[in-house]
Formats: structure tokens, C-alpha cells, sequence
């Protein structure tokens, strides 16, 4: 049973820093608006799509 | 095109079966003559390819107005007709039909209000009215495109905001004005106004405190688990510990707004339902800290920890969901400030803010706008509507010397004013601040849930101390156990958690159907409705003058009559084209139409002569003639029979001979009488209180069937509201316009129509978004089921809270029996107000 003095703490550490990264966004305003984001993921944004596209363009010219 | 298809799949069969070809020609031919007579009849339906909306006409027209027309062409010229992809699946209701106004927000670039908006000058918020749909956010958000002084947009559909960014040196007010033009109506919103930063500030730490409660109750479930399936030793008691440790800051942070509400519930002398969740928390702490530190084995962090996080949540979604209702903020800058053209000493005009004007100013108002100051007309001659104020539904002619007061609305005519009292000392403001008092007192409302709660809590707290002192002599830790078990198991969940569920659900369905519901309190009191007073103007009525073509003889020709009032700009005028134009009509076009000195106007075309001029009402010997052949006249007239007549008509001459007539009035509603009656079914009281004339108000109320003495015609706003409280409780008032704005705020519930003015929004409980009264019998079906809910969630908990009280008391139950059960109970209570949430959402009322 030796092992849960090592899991406990371990699995609360994975718990509370992630409760700690909910905290930070919260006060970073992230969920202040829940409504618009489910919209817009909707759209296709032509300038975006371009973006992504003259990104991947990038990488595939280096590699 | 959708009605040939439709009209092919008629016939095709008929043609099938008869054999002979020229003989099924025939019928073909005499089958669509029918059809064709009929499509005529019926005016057929159309759908409008910018707004969705269905419409009348027997031409090939694709637009329901000449507005959606001008937006189709903005869009569609700055290369946006995706909009109308994305717009296939959004609800029919979702534009706005476009607001044909003229406001031209110059003010947004004055400086000085700038400055009170936006803190760095290069963001504005604007409120957008008819932001509704994917689509909505779609074209939005693509601003800069179109309107080259934005540089960025974002949208936020929950509160129905857009943030704008201007380019440096661009102007707010070509923005706003672009926005206009689109069909979304903006208000700028200050940025500077504390009660919605707070607002988010309150939010995101609620947020916190739950992710918080949340996830270290996870944890500590956990731990108990293994506690209750027989850990022992050295490992139980470490988990004993490490629950205490987690349980710490959910019992201190996560608790705090307890704490902090019961403690200001007990210094005014008041008991909440804070009072008994706070101190079952801080009897739990203690017990549980005893034990731990005695090694007793039971605590009940557990329990604990998630009875926070339950009331947490429950309240966090019910304040969503009524914050999310409109904000008032932005109200005072559509009355207060709007721009108007000062005539300067050298006598040209400057667009100035109405806040930086000066008594005895000169000012001119465009058309359209709303005047912002009381005063005297000190040159030219025009029309204004009083509607707002009086609720005098016919426009009012205004010449050199009257006296016109804020509030009104300019409808024609160029003509100076003389500024006497500033936007702040008018009339208007004056109502509004009195207003704002009303509205403020009854906000003094003691909940239902807090009333009962009350004496819930008393009686529990007496249980538990008689318990203690039962036992105080004998078994002192016996009597702790089972007081903290009373304490616990008797948690006032069904205040807490499901009252408040119950509201917000309500809340939340009604929102869906249209209407807004500012908060719970409203829908409490709507279970006491007893008296149902209406207004007339906008609210039985639809608040706009139309006209209506009330006899003609077979042979007239309007084509002629639109010839002659298309290009003209007085109130009537308008009305009567709008008519003629749904109609159908093509117009004539007239070389020179030259206006008459007794008004109306005349025209010649081909050797006849057409006038159009008021003519005295009924009883003129040429109606006696004309009325015959309106008996004849076909269906398409039909919806237009509920038309209050008025005093004067006007009559269309060909040649000096009567040919028509066109009734002028404020259209009735045509769900208005069935209303009246449906309030009649009910057994509530109902009463039409009006600032029109007698006369209109009389003629109106036989329409719709109210008695003579249910009826108020003529009532300044001071006295509706007087009117209102002498009817004293279960008062509900629908209105709109600032003449029913006191009403409202008097009144037990207010409910503002769609299309009301944002004062009358602002001190509404109820707001109705779309423009049909059907909703108002919804509304009230929707508070009925919610107390259905809510009573027998009461019966449901006093039972189970007595029976398991008795099992407590007499110690037939230990702490962690409680705690198990406790939660079961309010599970089951949510479940089903969840479930009654579902019926409400598909319950319909017809009128």
C-alpha cells in the first residue's frame, strides 16, 4: 500500500494545478462569454483559412 | 415559383385520367383560371429574401419593404451573400425588419461624449438591437469590410454587444450609422459604467469559487469513499486529515457569500435561507473537527463540501440567466442625448449634442428624431407625434407659438425651435426620475421561498436546541449527534436549490418564446393577477398610422392615387402609399403635383384631374353611394375591417367626383379581442386605460368588447399611474411609451410590448420581444405551471423533511444517513422542476 503515498499526492498535484489553471483563465475573462464562441467556430473565416494555409506552405518549405 | 410546383402536382392527375385531349386542355385551362382567380383572391404569400418575413403582393416583388430591398443591396454589393447561406437555418423571426430611421449618432464623435464612453478613444460598445442568429454574428464581426473606419468587431451574443475598434481618425458615428443601415439599431454603452465591470467581476469570481467547491469535492468524495467501505488504521485517519485540509478552502472561500448573507440577514434582524445552510455548516465543521481530533471516526466534509457546491451552482445559473436579460444601462443615451442642428448667429446650422445646449437655442430636428428639449416653435410649420408622451394615436399639427414638449417625435415640416427647458428640467425627465422611484420601492418584494423559509428555519433551530437540551444532562455527545443529523438532513434545499431552479427555468422557457423576464419576483406576482389593464396606443393597437381604403367605386383606379401621394412626405401621405404599395398598386407618374391651401394635394394627367383631400367623415351624401359597392368588394379587405375610423377621412376625386375613400386610423391588432376575451375566461378584470380621445378609445373598445365602464379614455400619465395604485394588488399593466412608463413601475407587474420606448423597457418586470399579444396568455400559463412546480416541490419536502426530522429527533438516523439522504432529496426535487421545465417549454396557449 506504500504506493498511494506517492499516487495521492501525485494525483492531487495534477488536480489542483489544473484547478489552477482554471482559476488563472477565469480571471483572464475566458469564460465571460459562453455563447458567441459556440457561433463562431461555425463560420469559415476566408482570411483565417488563408493563414493557416500560407502557415502550412512555411512549413512545408522547410522541412 | 414554390406555387407552381405545388399547383402542377394539383393537376397532373386530373389531366391523367381524362382521355381526351382537347377536353383535358380544357379543364387544365379552366383549373388554372381558378387557381389564377384565387392566387388574386388571396393575395398570395411571399417570402422576403432579406428578412424572412411572409408578405402579401401579386406582383414578382422579392422584398417585404423598400428597407430589406436597400440591405439585400448593401450586402450583397460588398460581396457578403454568404450571409444568406448561413442564414437558411436560423429561426424565420431572426433580423430585425429594417428601422427606417434617420439618425445619423453624429454625437458618438463628440468629444466630450467620448469621453464618458470609452476610456482610450478607440473602443466603443455599442448594444445591438436583433443580434440573433450565427448569421448575425457572421456579418457583424466582418465590419471593417464594409465600413472602412472600423478596424476590428467583436461580438458578444449573450448581452447582444458589439466592441468596435475605429482605424485612428475614424469616426464612431459612421459606424453606428453603418450599423443602422444594416437593420441593427445601436446604442453606445459607456464604458465607464461601474455596474457592469462589477457585474463581470462578480461573475468570474462565482466561477472560481465553483471550480473550486467542484473539484476539491471530487477529491474529497474520493477519500470518503474508501472511508465508508471500511478503511481503517493509520490510512483512515490520514484521509480523515487530508479531507479536512481540502474541505478548508471550500468551507471558508467557496462558502464566503453564505457567511456573508446570513450575517447581514441576522443583523437586520431577518432571517434568510443563508441562516440555516451557514449554521449547519459551521455545526458540521465543529463536529467534524471534534471527531478528527478525538479519532471518533465520522466527519462530514463530504456532505459538507458538497452542499456548498450545489447551492453554488444552482445560484450561478439562475444569476446567468437573468443577467443575460437586458441591461438598462444604455436607456438614458436614446432619450437624453440625441443630435440636433443649432442655428447659429450668422444663421447656418451645426450638429450639435442636445446635452451642450443652452435655453433660448435655436434648434432644428431632423425628421424622425426624437425631440430632447421642451419649447416654443419660433418659425415654419409641421407635424409631430405626442404618442409617447400622451398616447394620442393622430399625428399633431404644430405652427409658430405652440409649445412642444420633450418626448415627441418629429413627423414632417421644417421648423425652429426655441429650446426652454433643457433635456434634464423637462417634463419627460421629470416622469422618468419619478419613474425610477417607483420602480425602486417595489423592489422591496419579500419572496415567497424567503417567507416560508422563515419559519422553516425557526422551527428547525427549535427542534434541534429542545434535542440538546433533551439530552444535556444525560448524553451530551447523543444529543449533538442527533441535533447535527436534524440539522443536516432537514437542509432547506427546496428554498435553496429548487425554488430558485423553478424561476430560472421559467425564466429561461419564457426567454425562448419571446419574452424577457427581468427577474423571479415578477413571476410570483403574476399568481396574483386580478385586474389586467391595457393601454391602447402600440398595445392593442400597433402604434403606427395607417391607411385604409374604406369604399371606391368598380372603376377607380389607384394607380392614379399613389401617382399623387408617393413623393410627399406628410404623415398621411406615407400612410397612404404604404397602403396602396402593399396593395400591389403601380404607380402613375405625375408631371406636377401641386399641394392644395386646404391641404392634400392635385395633379392632371391625360385631361382628368385627381385630388386627394380630407373630406368630412360619414356622413357626406357621396359615402351613401360609395358603401354599396364596398359590400362587393373581395377578401383582401378583410383584415382591415378592425380599423378605428376616425373624425376625418380623405377622399380620392377623379374629375371632382368621389371616387374613394381612405379611413386613417391605428390599426387594431388582430389578436387584441381575442385577448380581451381570453382575459375574460380567465375571470380577471380587464381595463384600457388611454391617453387618446374619448372618441378613438370608444370606437377602439367596441371592437375588441369592453364595456363602457371598463374603459379610460383621455388619462395624463400622472394619473394612470394614480389609476393603477387604486386598484391595489395583483395589478398587471402592458403598455408601452413613456405615458405608460409610470404605469408600469406603479403596477404589480409591468410588462412592455415590443416596440415600446426604452423607458418604458427600463421599468417593465416584462419585457415581450416579439410583436404579438399572444405571448401575454403564454406568460401567464408559464408563472401557473412554475407555482405548480413549486408546490409540489413544498409538499414533496415537507414530508420527506418531517418524516426525516422524526427519524433524527428520535435517533433512528446517524450523521452519515443524512448526509446520504439529504442529497437523494434534492436530487429528486430538482428532477422534477427539470421535468415540469420540459412540459412548460412545450405547452402552448392559443388565443
Amino acid at each position: 500500500m506504500n504506493i498511494v503515498y506517492f499516487l495521492l499526492p501525485l494525483a492531487l498535484f495534477l488536480g489542483l494545478s489544473f484547478l489552477g489553471a482554471f482559476v488563472y483563465f477565469s480571471w483572464r475573462g475566458q469564460f465571460d462569454d459562453l455563447d458567441t464562441p459556440a457561433h463562431r467556430i461555425l463560420l469559415d473565416d476566408d482570411e483565417q483559412v488563408k493563414i493557416i494555409n500560407a502557415k502550412s506552405n512555411m512549413k512545408g518549405s522547410t522541412t | 415559383m414554390l406555387f407552381q410546383l405545388k399547383f402542377k402536382r394539383v393537376w397532373r392527375p386530373v389531366v391523367k385520367f381524362t382521355r381526351h385531349p382537347s377536353l383535358s386542355q380544357t379543364l387544365a385551362y379552366s383549373v388554372q383560371l381558378n387557381i389564377c382567380t384565387m392566387t388574386r383572391a388571396l393575395a398570395l404569400q411571399t417570402v422576403c429574401v432579406h428578412c424572412g418575413s411572409f408578405f402579401s403582393t401579386s406582383t414578382s416583388q422579392q422584398f417585404c419593404c423598400a428597407g430589406c430591398e436597400f440591405v439585400y443591396g448593401l450586402i450583397t454589393a460588398s460581396g457578403l451573400d454568404h450571409y444568406y447561406k448561413l442564414k437558411d437555418d436560423s429561426p424565420p423571426l431572426c433580423p430585425l425588419p429594417v428601422v427606417s430611421s434617420t439618425a445619423n449618432y453624429d454625437y458618438c464623435d463628440d468629444l466630450v461624449y467620448q469621453k464618458t464612453l470609452s476610456s482610450d478613444g478607440r473602443k466603443l460598445r455599442f448594444y445591438i438591437e436583433g443580434l440573433n442568429c450565427t448569421a448575425c454574428l457572421w456579418l457583424l464581426e466582418k465590419l471593417p469590410k464594409f465600413c472602412p473606419d472600423a478596424e476590428f468587431a467583436r461580438v458578444d451574443m449573450s448581452t447582444s454587444i458589439i466592441e468596435v475598434t475605429r482605424v485612428a481618425n475614424g469616426s464612431f458615428a459612421e459606424i453606428a450609422r453603418t450599423l443602422n443601415r444594416f437593420g441593427y439599431r445601436p446604442h453606445p454603452l459607456s464604458e465607464t459604467d461601474n455596474s457592469a465591470k462589477l457585474q463581470t467581476r462578480e461573475r468570474r469570481q462565482d466561477l472560481v469559487r465553483i471550480g473550486i467547491a467542484g473539484a476539491l469535492t471530487g477529491n474529497i468524495m474520493i477519500l470518503a469513499v474508501s472511508l465508508y467501505g471500511g478503511a481503517t488504521g493509520e490510512l483512515a485517519s490520514e484521509f480523515r486529515w487530508l479531507s479536512a485540509e481540502l474541505a478548508a478552502p471550500v468551507l471558508s472561500y467557496c462558502a464566503w457569500p453564505f457567511y456573508r448573507s446570513a450575517l447581514s440577514a441576522i443583523r437586520a434582524k431577518h432571517l434568510n435561507l443563508d441562516v440555516p445552510i451557514v449554521v449547519a455548516i459551521l455545526a458540521g465543521i465543529l463536529m467534524s473537527c471534534w471527531n478528527l481530533i478525538t479519532s471518533i471516526e465520522h466527519v462530514y466534509f463530504d456532505s459538507l463540501s458538497m452542499l456548498v457546491f450545489l447551492l453554488l451552482s444552482s445560484r450561478l445559473i439562475l444569476r446567468t440567466i437573468q443577467n443575460q436579460q437586458l441591461r438598462s444601462t444604455h436607456l438614458e443615451n436614446e432619450l437624453l442625448l440625441g443630435e440636433v442642428r443649432r442655428i447659429t448667429l450668422s444663421g447656418t446650422a451645426e450638429v450639435v449634442s442636445s446635452l451642450a445646449l443652452a435655453v433660448d437655442d435655436k434648434i432644428k430636428i431632423d425628421v424622425d428624431r426624437i425631440i430632447p428639449v421642451d419649447g416654443y416653435v419660433v418659425s415654419g410649420e409641421g407635424t409631430i407625434s405626442a404618442a409617447v408622451l400622451t398616447g394620442e394615436s393622430l399625428p399633431l399639427s404644430v405652427r409658430v407659438g405652440d409649445y412642444v414638449e420633450a418626448g415627441s417625435q418629429v413627423l414632417s415640416g421644417d421648423w425652429t425651435l426655441e429650446v426652454k427647458n433643457l433635456p434634464a428640467q423637462t417634463r419627460l425627465a421629470q416622469i422618468l426620475r419619478d419613474t425610477e422611484t417607483s420602480s425602486r420601492e417595489k423592489s422591496n418584494f419579500i419572496h415567497f421561498a424567503d417567507r416560508i423559509a422563515s419559519w422553516f428555519v425557526v422551527l428547525v433551530f427549535l427542534s434541534a436546541l429542545a434535542v440538546i437540551g433533551y439530552f444535556w444532562e444525560t448524553d451530551m455527545v447523543e444529543g449533538a449527534s442527533r441535533a447535527l443529523t436534524l440539522l443536516i438532513v432537514t437542509c432547506p434545499c427546496v428554498f435553496g436549490i429548487a425554488i430558485p431552479l423553478s424561476m430560472s427555468l421559467a425564466i429561461r422557457n419564457a426567454a425562448k418564446q419571446g419574452i424577457i423576464i427581468k427577474n423571479g419576483d415578477s413571476i410570483e406576482r403574476l399568481w396574483d393577477t386580478q385586474t389586467i389593464v391595457l393601454d391602447k396606443t402600440g398595445t392593442l393597437t400597433t402604434g403606427a398610422m395607417d391607411a385604409v381604403c374604406v369604399a371606391k367605386t368598380k372603376d377607380c383606379d389607384f394607380s392614379y392615387a399613389l401617382g399623387l401621394e408617393q413623393n410627399q412626405t406628410h404623415p398621411v401621405a406615407r400612410a397612404i402609399s404604404r397602403y396602396l404599395k402593399d396593395l400591389g398598386v403601380a404607380a402613375q407618374l405625375f408631371n406636377d403635383v401641386r399641394p392644395l391651401a386646404s391641404g392634400g394635394v392635385s395633379g392632371e394627367m391625360n385631361g382628368h384631374s385627381y385630388v386627394l383631400r380630407p373630406v368630412s367623415n360619414r356622413s357626406d351624401s357621396h359615402t351613401e353611394a360609395l358603401m354599396i359597392t364596398t359590400a362587393g368588394m373581395s377578401e383582401t379587405q378583410k383584415p382591415y375591417v378592425n380599423h378605428n375610423i376616425l373624425q376625418s377621412d380623405i377622399g380620392f376625386f377623379k374629375n371632382d367626383q368621389l371616387v374613394a375613400k381612405f379611413a386613417l386610423g391605428d390599426k387594431l391588432r388582430e389578436e387584441s379581442a381575442p385577448l380581451i376575451s381570453w382575459i375574460r375566461r380567465q375571470g380577471f378584470d380587464v381595463a384600457m386605460v388611454s391617453g387618446d380621445r374619448d372618441r378613438v378609445v370608444q370606437a377602439c373598445a367596441q371592437y375588441i368588447g369592453l364595456q363602457r365602464s371598463e374603459i379610460y379614455s383621455e388619462v395624463i400619465p400622472e394619473d394612470k399611474a394614480k389609476f393603477i395604485r387604486s386598484l391595489g394588488q395583483g395589478t398587471v399593466m402592458i403598455g408601452d411609451g413613456v405615458n405608460d412608463a409610470m404605469a408600469l413601475a406603479a403596477a404589480d407587474v409591468g410588462i412592455a410590448v415590443c416596440g415600446s420606448l426604452d423607458v418604458s423597457l427600463r421599468v417593465a418586470d416584462i419585457y415581450l420581444t416579439r410583436n404579438h399579444l399572444r405571448l401575454i396568455p403564454q406568460l401567464l400559463s408559464i408563472a401557473r405551471f412554475t407555482k405548480g412546480a413549486i408546490v409540489r416541490n413544498l409538499v414533496f419536502s415537507a414530508c420527506f423533511n418531517f418524516i426525516s426530522g422524526t427519524f433524527a429527533i428520535l435517533g433512528l438516523m446517524t450523521p452519515l444517513w443524512a448526509a446520504v439522504l439529504m442529497p437523494l432529496s434534492s436530487i429528486t426535487i430538482v428532477l422534477s422542476t427539470v421535468w415540469t421545465g420540459n412540459k412548460i417549454a412545450k405547452a402552448s396557449v392559443t388565443l
